[in-house]
C-alpha cells in the first residue's frame, strides 16, 4: 500500500478552547508542517527523522485525524487512491486500524490502563470486522505469540506488563487485522538499548513477513539505519533533505542531518563503551 | 485486595465507635439535663425525677453509653418516651419510602448526568459544549425546594399546567400497591435527580475532558474509533472508577436535597420524622435513629470504596494506604 | 517590616492580576458583577430598606408586585424586597464563617497529613476519608438537639464538611509542593517544618483552595435553604434567602408567582459563585492562563533549564 503526501501544511491556532481562541489574537497561528511532501510506496520502509519539536508525530497523526479539531489542515494525503485530508471523522476512523496500523512512542500512557491486554488487541477487529467471539480470541493468542509473548498474557494488564512487554502488545494492536501501512511514531523512545533493538528486529521481520509498508518515525539515526531503506530528515516543519538511509547516514548534506547522525555516532559509540 | 477489604472494615468499626462517641456527647453533655428537656418546660421535679429514673439518665455517663451500644448490637434502638412505638420499626417503615427515593434519584441522576457529560466532553468545540454547560450549571445551582416547587407548577396533579403526578403524600397501605407508590415518587425523584444529575454531568464531562487529549483516547482512535466513540467507551471505562467514587459521594450530598423534598410533597419518610422528634427533643430516639442513619452512610463509603478498587485494576494489588495512582490519573 | 510590605504589594498586585483575568471574560465579568451587587445589598440593607422589616401590610397579603411593593408580599403581607434584601446580609455571614472554618480545618488537616509521623498522617486521612460519606444534614441534626435552629448549625455542618472535602482536594497539591526543592532547599537551609509549610506549601494550595471554597459559597446558601426548611437552619424571625423561599414555598398552590423571586435570587447567585470558581481555576491554572504559562515558561528559560 502506498501513501503519497503532497504540500502538506498543518497549523495550530492559539490556546485551547473555544471562548479563549476567540481573544487569542496574542497567541498567533502556529505552523507545525510546512509544505511537506513525501512518499511511502508498497513494501516499502520509510524513515522520518527529526529533532524533537521538528512535528514530527504531529505529520503521520494530522493525516490519518488523530489530532483535534483545532488542529488546520490542509494539503493533500493519498492513501492507495483515497484522499485523506477533508475526511469525515467517520471514514478516517474506518480506516485506522483496517488499513493502517499505529504504534505509539509511550505504550505505558496510550494502552488502557484499566482493560486486559487482550480486549485491547482485539478492539481493531470488534470495530472492523464481524468474528465471533471465539475467531477473535484466537486471532489475538496467534497474535500474542508471533509478537513473541504467550497467549496467556491476554490476560494481564498493562501495569503488570514491562515495558519491553507493552510495546510488544503495541504492536499487536496495530497489527492484528494485518493493515498494509505501519506508522510507528517512536516506538522505541522509551525502551532500554537492548530492548530497542529486539523491538526494531520484531517490527521489521513483521512488517516484511506482513507484506506491509512502514513509515518508522524517530529522531534516532542509529535504529533508522536498520528499519529504513529510504529516510526523509524534518527540522522546523520542513523537510531539509531525503535519500537512502545509508547515503544520508554517510554523508548528510543537510546541518540538521548532520547533526542527527553526530548524535547517533555518539550514542552508537558510548553504547559500545558501556558493554 | 482481602488486605484491603479486612483494613477498611477494621477502620469502619472504628468510625462507628467514634461517631457513637460523637453523638452521644452531643446530645447528652451538650444539652444539660436531658430528662428536663424531654420532659418540657413546664413540669414537675417529680416527672423529671421519674423521667431520669425510666431512661437510666441518672447513672454514670460511661454507664449509659454502653448500655446503648449494647442496645443497639442487639437490634434494640429503644422506643419513643413520646409515642411509646418501637423506633426501630418506626425508621424501618419511613425507610421504605426514603430508600426508594433516594435510589430512584441517584438513578435519574446517573441517567441524566453520565450520557449528557459524554455528549458535552465530546463537542469540545462548539455551541453545544456552552449550551450543555450552562444548563449544567443552573440546574445544579437550584435549592432543592425550588427544584420541587417548579416541577409541582409544571407537573402536579391539581396544580401544575400538565398536571399528571401527584404532588402530595403516598398511599396509605405503602408498596402493597407497588405502581400508584411508584407514581407518588415520580416527582420528587425527578426533583432529586435532575439537580444531582447536573452535577454528575458536570463532573462526567471534566473527567473525560481530564483524559480526552490522552494517549488512551488517541490509541482507541488508532484503533479504529472516531474520538466520539473513543471518549464514550474508553474514555468512559477509564474515569469509571472516578465516577463510582462521586456517585458514591453524592449519596450523601443528595440526603439533604432528599429530605426537603420528602417534606415538600408531604411524604411519610425519614424526614419528618426526624425533623419531628428533634423538635419534640425526643432524644433518645434521635440519638438512635442518628447513629443508624451515620452506620448506614459508612457503609455506603465503605462499599464505594470496594467497588473503586475493583474497577480499577492497578489499585487490586496495593495496600490500603496508597490511593495515590487514582488521583495521578484524575489530575 | 519592609520585606512584609514589599510581599504584601505583590500579593495585592498579584490578586488584582487574577481579577483582571477573571473580568476579562463574559462569564467571569457576570459572576464579579452579581457578587458586587450582593455585597452593594447588604451594605445598603444594613442601614435601609425600603420597609421596616416589622412592618407587615394587613390588607395586602400575597400582594403581586406594585409600585409599594416591587417584588409583592409573603403571607403576613410583608414586603418581599425588604426581606430578601435584609436576607442578603445574612446569606454573607454564613457564607463568610463557613468558608473561613472550612479553609481553617482543610489547612488543619492538611497540615496532619503531611506531618512527619506517619501516624498523625494516617489519622488525618482516615477522619476525612470516614467523615465524608456522613452528609451534611445529618451533622447539622446532631448539633440541632443542643443548639437549636441557628446560624451556627449551618456553619458549623457546612464548614466541617466542606473543611474536609478541601482537604482531600487539595493534599496532592500540597503533598507536591512539599516534596518539591524549595521547600527541601528551605528545610537545608535551617528553616522550619512549620516554616516550610507556611512559606512555601499553603501558597501553592491556596489557589486549589479558592477555587474550592468559591464554590463551598454556593453550596452553602443551597444548604442554608435547606436546612432553614427543615426547621434546624435559620431561626424563625430571621431574614434570609431560604426563610423566604419556606415561607412561600407552603403556599404554592395558591400564589405561584412569590415563590419565584427567593429562588431565582439563590439560583442566580450560586450560579455567579460557581462561575467565579471556574473563571478563578482558569486564573491561576497555568495550562490554560496563558500569561500565567509565558511567565512559567519565561522563568524556566531564565534558570537555563
Amino acid at each position: 500500500m502506498s501513501l503519497i503526501i503532497k504540500h502538506l501544511h498543518v497549523n495550530i491556532g492559539g490556546d485551547p478552547g473555544k471562548s479563549l481562541r476567540r481573544r487569542s489574537q496574542k497567541a498567533p497561528e502556529k505552523k507545525i508542517l510546512r509544505d511537506v511532501s513525501l512518499h511511502v510506496a508498497d513494501r516499502e520502509r520509510v524513515g522520518l527523522v527529526g529533532a524533537s519539536g521538528s512535528g514530527k508525530s504531529m505529520l503521520a497523526m494530522s493525516v490519518m485525524g488523530l489530532l483535534p479539531r483545532t488542529v488546520h489542515v490542509s494539503g493533500s494525503a493519498v492513501l492507495d487512491g483515497t484522499e485523506l485530508i477533508g475526511g469525515t471523522p467517520q471514514d478516517l476512523a474506518d480506516i485506522r486500524g483496517r488499513a493502517v496500523g499505529f504504534i505509539f512512542q509511550d505504550p505505558g500512557t496510550t494502552l488502557n490502563p484499566v482493560v486486559p491486554v487482550g480486549k485491547q488487541i482485539e478492539q481493531p477487529l470488534r470495530r472492523h470486522y464481524d468474528l465471533s467471539k471465539e475467531d477473535r480470541r484466537e486471532r489475538v493468542s496467534a497474535m500474542l505469540e508471533k509478537v513473541g509473548l504467550g497467549a496467556s498474557v491476554a490476560s494481564a494488564y498493562p501495569h503488570e506488563l514491562s515495558g519491553g512487554q507493552q510495546q510488544r502488545v503495541g504492536i499487536a494492536c496495530a497489527l492484528i487485522t494485518s493493515p498494509k501501512l505501519i506508522i510507528a511514531d517512536e516506538p522505541t523512545t522509551a525502551l532500554d538499548a537492548m530492548t530497542q533493538l529486539q523491538i526494531v528486529e520484531l517490527l521489521v521481520q513483521l512488517v516484511d513477513g506482513a507484506g506491509a509498508s512502514l513509515l518508522f518515525i524517530t529522531h534516532d539515526f542509529s535504529v533508522l539505519a536498520r528499519v529504513a531503506q529510504r529516510s526523509y530528515v524534518l527540522e522546523s516543519g520542513e523537510i531539509v533533505e531525503e535519500g537512502d538511509t545509508a547515503g544520508l547516514l554517510a554523508n548528510p548534506s543537510s546541518q540538521a542531518g548532520d547533526r542527527l547522525v553526530t548524535a547517533a555516532k555518539e550514542l552508537t559509540f558510548a553504547r559500545k563503551e558501556s558493554r | 485486595m482481602l488486605k484491603f477489604v479486612v483494613r477498611r472494615l477494621a477502620l469502619f468499626c472504628v468510625a462507628l465507635i467514634v461517631l457513637s462517641l460523637l453523638v452521644f456527647a452531643c446530645l447528652r453533655i451538650l444539652p444539660g439535663n436531658v430528662a428536663a428537656v424531654m420532659a418540657g418546660t413546664n413540669s414537675t421535679p417529680e416527672r423529671i425525677a421519674a423521667l431520669s429514673e425510666q431512661l437510666g439518665l441518672n447513672r454514670s455517663y460511661p454507664a449509659q453509653y454502653f448500655q446503648w451500644i449494647g442496645d443497639l448490637l442487639h437490634g434494640n434502638l429503644g422506643t419513643s418516651v413520646l409515642t411509646g412505638r418501637s423506633t426501630m420499626a418506626e425508621t424501618w417503615q419511613r425507610a421504605q419510602v426514603t430508600l426508594p427515593l433516594i435510589v430512584l434519584g441517584l438513578l435519574l441522576s446517573l441517567v441524566i448526568g453520565i450520557p449528557l457529560g459524554v455528549v458535552a466532553s465530546s463537542h469540545r468545540e462548539g455551541g453545544l459544549h456552552s449550551v450543555l454547560r450552562y444548563v449544567s450549571l443552573t440546574a445544579g445551582a437550584v435549592p432543592a425546594l425550588w427544584g420541587g416547587l417548579l416541577l409541582i407548577l409544571v407537573f402536579g396533579r391539581g396544580v401544575g399546567l400538565i398536571g399528571i403526578f401527584p404532588s402530595q403524600g403516598f398511599p396509605e397501605d405503602g408498596w402493597s400497591s407497588p405502581a400508584s407508590a411508584l407514581v407518588s415518587l415520580a416527582l420528587p425523584a425527578l426533583s432529586v435527580g435532575i439537580i444531582s444529575g447536573a452535577q454528575m454531568m458536570r463532573y462526567t464531562q471534566s473527567a473525560l475532558d481530564g483524559i480526552a487529549e490522552s494517549g488512551y483516547i488517541t490509541m482507541a482512535m488508532a484503533s479504529g474509533s472516531t474520538r466520539a466513540r473513543a471518549i464514550r467507551t474508553t474514555g468512559l471505562r477509564i474515569v469509571l472508577p472516578d465516577l463510582i467514587s462521586v456517585t458514591g459521594l453524592s449519596f450523601a450530598q443528595m440526603i439533604t436535597g432528599v429530605l426537603v423534598i420528602e417534606n415538600l410533597f408531604s411524604l411519610p419518610g425519614l424526614a419528618s420524622m426526624l425533623v419531628t422528634d428533634v423538635g419534640n427533643r425526643d432524644l433518645i430516639k434521635v440519638q438512635s435513629e442518628l447513629m443508624l442513619l451515620a452506620a448506614f452512610f459508612l457503609l455506603i463509603g465503605l462499599l464505594t470504596d470496594i467497588a473503586h478498587r475493583v474497577a480499577d485494576p492497578r489499585m487490586r494489588g496495593v495496600g490500603a494506604e496508597s490511593v495515590a495512582p487514582a488521583q495521578e490519573v484524575s489530575a | 517590616m519592609k520585606g512584609f510590605r514589599s510581599r504584601l504589594r505583590r500579593a495585592l498586585s498579584k490578586i488584582g492580576g487574577t481579577f483582571g483575568y477573571i473580568w476579562h471574560r463574559g462569564e467571569g465579568r457576570f459572576a464579579l458583577i452579581v457578587l458586587g451587587i450582593w455585597l452593594l445589598v447588604c451594605i445598603v440593607a444594613a442601614f435601609w430598606t425600603p420597609e421596616s422589616l416589622d412592618t407587615s401590610d394587613g390588607y395586602n397579603t400575597w400582594a403581586s408586585p406594585s409600585p409599594a411593593h416591587p417584588l409583592g408580599t409573603d403571607g403576613t403581607g410583608r414586603d418581599m424586597l425588604s426581606w430578601l434584601m435584609a436576607g442578603s446580609g445574612t446569606e454573607l455571614q454564613i457564607v463568610v464563617a463557613t468558608c473561613m472554618l472550612a479553609a481553617l480545618i482543610g489547612i488543619v488537616f492538611i497540615s496532619f497529613t503531611l506531618a512527619r509521623s506517619a501516624l498523625a498522617s494516617e489519622i488525618a486521612v482516615v477522619v476525612t476519608d470516614t467523615l465524608l460519606s456522613i452528609p451534611i444534614v445529618l451533622i447539622a441534626l446532631i448539633l440541632a438537639v443542643p443548639l437549636g435552629a441557628s446560624l451556627t448549625v449551618i456553619i458549623i455542618a457546612c464548614g466541617v464538611s466542606y473543611g474536609l472535602n478541601l482537604a482531600r482536594i487539595a493534599k496532592p497539591q500540597a503533598v507536591l509542593a512539599a516534596n518539591s526543592r524549595y521547600v527541601e532547599a528551605a528545610r537545608a537551609a535551617g528553616s522550619s517544618r512549620g516554616r516550610a509549610f507556611f512559606r512555601h506549601v499553603l501558597p501553592n494550595v491556596i489557589p486549589v483552595m479558592s477555587v474550592q471554597l468559591s464554590i463551598c459559597a454556593g453550596t452553602a446558601i443551597l444548604a442554608e435553604a435547606g436546612l432553614t426548611y427543615l426547621g434546624i437552619g435559620v431561626p424563625a424571625g430571621t431574614a434570609s434567602w431560604g426563610a423566604s423561599l419556606s415561607a412561600s414555598a407552603s403556599f404554592i398552590s395558591i400564589f405561584p408567582l412569590t415563590v419565584v423571586w427567593p429562588g431565582a435570587l439563590i439560583t442566580i447567585v450560586v450560579v455567579a459563585l460557581n462561575l467565579f470558581g471556574d473563571s478563578l481555576r482558569r486564573a491561576v491554572d497555568p495550562v490554560v492562563n496563558s500569561q500565567l504559562r509565558a511567565a512559567a515558561e519565561e522563568v524556566e528559560r531564565g534558570s537555563g533549564k
